[in-house]
């Protein structure tokens, strides 16, 4: 993947004049606004709930969460009124961005479901079996295919991955709801032969 | 020669496991450096839950280390296969990808390697030698003026970094926000916790780095199907000798630009939050500006690959002068290393030469080894790094790096909410990604936002006339002026950039 090259604007390379960057950075500029005023109206909701502290001297514990959410919420309607300019004087209809969320839901979100079916099955079954069912899976995702990488490779990581954390640094193992067993005495003789 | 870094030194070779760390910290460093997509930052996120467990002085070289040798590592794949390993390397490319393309990438990833120890090694003397006269005065400073500091940093920060500065600021705020989610320090009230009782402790650094460094470019990685079954291709090597090392002429050719871009790279470095990858391009940009008619810029020019990784490198030491010194991170990287720091029990801040100084010192010499390491494996082995990368194809690292996250994540507390935490800092991540959000301004903030309330709380104790304090002091107006001043330059670039864009004529 490239990595990001923004720095090369800030010391003064070419600004693109394209009117299709400054339109899609128009709406970008005016939905990424839009939720980070939702998210900063939640905080600053949340921040009402903050108690008074009754033998507190100086400032209470909410003027300073109080103060970040008025910035943020003033700079984000900046954000908003500067984009919504923007979009209104190009005459810019929302919508066009259909890929952009197809990926979300067809890559992006598959991949978060792993993370959390693994936590579920962590729950169930303890670890070495979902973490070798959750990497077989994300290399199927990213596009792996066949016996050695959807089999063999996550077999062998998961032993590797569990004698690391949970033989070597003792990791704590929280017993599973199914399946349910104590690695002691898996890793009780190795640790003794390194001396662990 | 009483100075402590003879004491740093003796710390560090008296220690096998901090040498150890030291090497291994480097060899790591340079082979995440050189993966694309797998930054310095990420790297270093993904080891700190394993500092944990290390000695102190250990788990800083460690970390360290890795954010060093990375800033080089970089450079073996944008010379190599024109892709960039981290974003300071992306000005490397620009004259180290031609000269690939002639066969002269021996001589490129030598000067490459050359010019980074150098530039590096200048900024770790300064750093040595320098940061304590500095630690000097800023212990002086009380609670208003390390306020303005904060605030100044802030500003720089969000204002600086980035493509917009109004979302940088946005990004600052909100690393400040989430980061005093948690018991209030003082009156131990509840503050956005929603009810949760794991949120009480704040939420975890670990979590916030390892979701909005890594699972996040997985996301991106996963979304941008086209990237994953790229091939790299190592192109053949020119059969002329001097084609693949630096001559005489080369070098000497290249020291002036060298010397500037050292120069450059150290005083940018210095500012908090700038980091490496405005320097490259500063230093380049620069270099050519400052170029003779003969020179063959955009078609291979090695003065440019010497000034880009002079420039980048320089960054590394001169960022942690910031950090040790005021407690403001000069990089993400830095602001990581800040944060193993507090994890082993040690207040960063001017006090720390004092109250730490073998660690530091020893810190420091670890910095002069892992140059002296990575110069080494980059000048005799950067080809062999080269030819890993291009055999491991993307679409197998990140399926592991994800899974490494989930269990590294799990092993700071054995919880499980921990890793739920990193996956939702993962889409904030990908959201600040897609959208042209500052992640750098937002994890500096978010871990420098407990620090700024802490100082403006204690400011306002000692006030008898509420935020004047903030007024009467010089310092403190000081600062304060500079951040008015920041933002002011660069309301003012805006506005010129928008009117040239404007009379510009807009292309068919």
């Amino acid at each position: 993947m490239a990595a990001r090259v923004g720095s090369a604007r800030a010391v003064g390379a070419p600004r693109g004049n394209n009117v299709n960057r400054e339109t899609m950075s128009a709406r970008n500029e005016f939905i990424s606004g839009l939720i980070m005023l939702v998210v900063t109206v939640i905080f600053y909701v949340a921040s009402l709930e903050i108690e008074e502290d009754p033998f507190g001297v100086g400032m209470q514990p909410y003027v300073f969460p109080r103060a970040i959410c008025l910035l943020i919420g003033a700079m984000t309607l900046l954000l908003l009124i500067t984009s919504g300019v923007k979009l209104r004087r190009e005459g810019i209809q929302f919508g066009g961005g259909d890929g952009e969320i197809r990926l979300l839901f067809v890559w992006v979100l598959p991949m978060a479901l792993i993370a959390f079916g693994y936590l579920g099955l962590i729950n169930l079954l303890q670890y070495f079996i979902p973490t070798v069912a959750a990497l077989s899976a994300t290399l199927a995702l990213f596009g792996n295919r066949g016996v050695k990488w959807l089999l063999v490779i996550p077999l062998i990581s998961g032993v590797f991955y569990y004698a690391i954390f949970f033989g070597i640094f003792r990791l704590l193992e929280p017993p599973g709801l199914l399946i349910d067993y104590d690695n002691y005495y898996l890793f009780g003789p190795m640790r003794k032969l390194l001396g662990i | 020669m009483d100075h402590p870094i003879f004491d740093g030194i003796v710390t560090l070779f008296s220690s096998g496991w901090a040498i150890f760390y030291a090497v291994l910290g480097t060899t790591i460093g340079l082979l995440a450096g050189a993966t694309p997509g797998l930054t310095a930052s990420a790297a270093i996120s993904m080891i700190i839950p394993l500092s944990f467990y290390l000695e102190p002085l250990s788990a800083l070289i460690f970390v360290y280390t890795i954010g060093k040798a990375a800033s080089f590592g970089g450079s073996i794949p944008a010379i190599l296969f024109n892709t960039p390993g981290t974003p300071q390397a992306s000005a490397t490319q620009l004259e180290g990808y031609p000269l690939t393309r002639q066969g002269k990438q021996g001589k490129a990833l030598k000067m490459a390697v050359l010019a980074s120890a150098l530039g590096d090694t200048f900024s770790e003397c300064l750093l040595i030698f320098g940061a304590a006269f500095i630690a000097i005065y800023t212990s002086r400073m009380g609670p208003p003026e390390i306020f303005a500091v904060y605030c100044t940093a802030f500003v720089i920060i969000g204002s600086v970094i980035g493509n917009s500065m109004v979302r940088g600021l946005i990004s600052t705020l909100l690393g400040i926000l989430l980061a005093i989610v948690g018991l209030d320090p003082i009156s131990s009230m509840p503050r956005f916790t929603f009810d949760v009782n794991y949120l009480e402790t704040g939420i975890g650094l670990v979590p916030v780095l390892l979701g909005v460094f890594v699972v996040s470019e997985i996301f991106v990685q996963i979304a941008d199907r086209g990237a994953l079954g790229t091939e790299r291709m190592l192109s053949k090597k020119s059969d002329v000798p001097e084609d693949n090392y630096v001559t005489w002429n080369d070098f000497k050719r290249s020291v002036p630009v060298m010397a500037k871009s050292t120069g450059m790279g150290t005083i940018i470095g210095m500012l908090p939050g700038v980091g490496a990858s405005a320097a490259c391009f500063v230093a380049y940009a620069e270099a050519r500006r400052s170029g003779k008619p003969e020179d063959k810029w955009g078609e291979g020019e090695i003065k440019g690959v010497a000034a880009a990784e002079a420039a980048n490198n320089s960054v590394s030491g001169a960022n942690l002068i910031p950090l040790l010194t005021l407690g403001i991170p000069g990089s993400v990287a830095a602001a990581l290393l800040g944060g193993v720091f507090l994890i082993h029990g040690m207040n960063i801040g001017p006090k720390i030469f004092v109250e730490e100084q073998a660690t530091i010192y020893g810190l420091f010499a670890s910095g002069l080894l892992c140059i002296a390491v990575y110069f080494v494996m980059g000048y005799w082995g950067s080809g062999i790094i080269g030819r890993i990368i291009a055999k491991v194809p993307v679409r197998v690292i990140y399926p592991f790096i994800f899974i490494t996250s989930i269990v590294a994540v799990y092993a700071l507390r054995n919880t499980l909410f921990d890793v739920a935490m990193m996956c939702a800092f993962g889409f904030v991540g990908y959201f600040f990604k897609k959208f042209d959000y500052s992640l750098p301004a937002f994890i500096i903030a978010f871990i420098l936002g407990p620090g700024a309330e802490r100082a403006l709380r204690q400011a306002l104790l000692l006030s008898q006339d509420g935020a004047m304090i903030f007024l009467e002091r010089p310092m403190a107006v000081f600062f304060i002026l500079l951040a008015v001043l920041v933002i002011g330059v660069r309301i003012y670039q805006t506005v010129k950039q928008d009117s040239a864009g404007k009379r510009a004529p807009v292309p068919e």
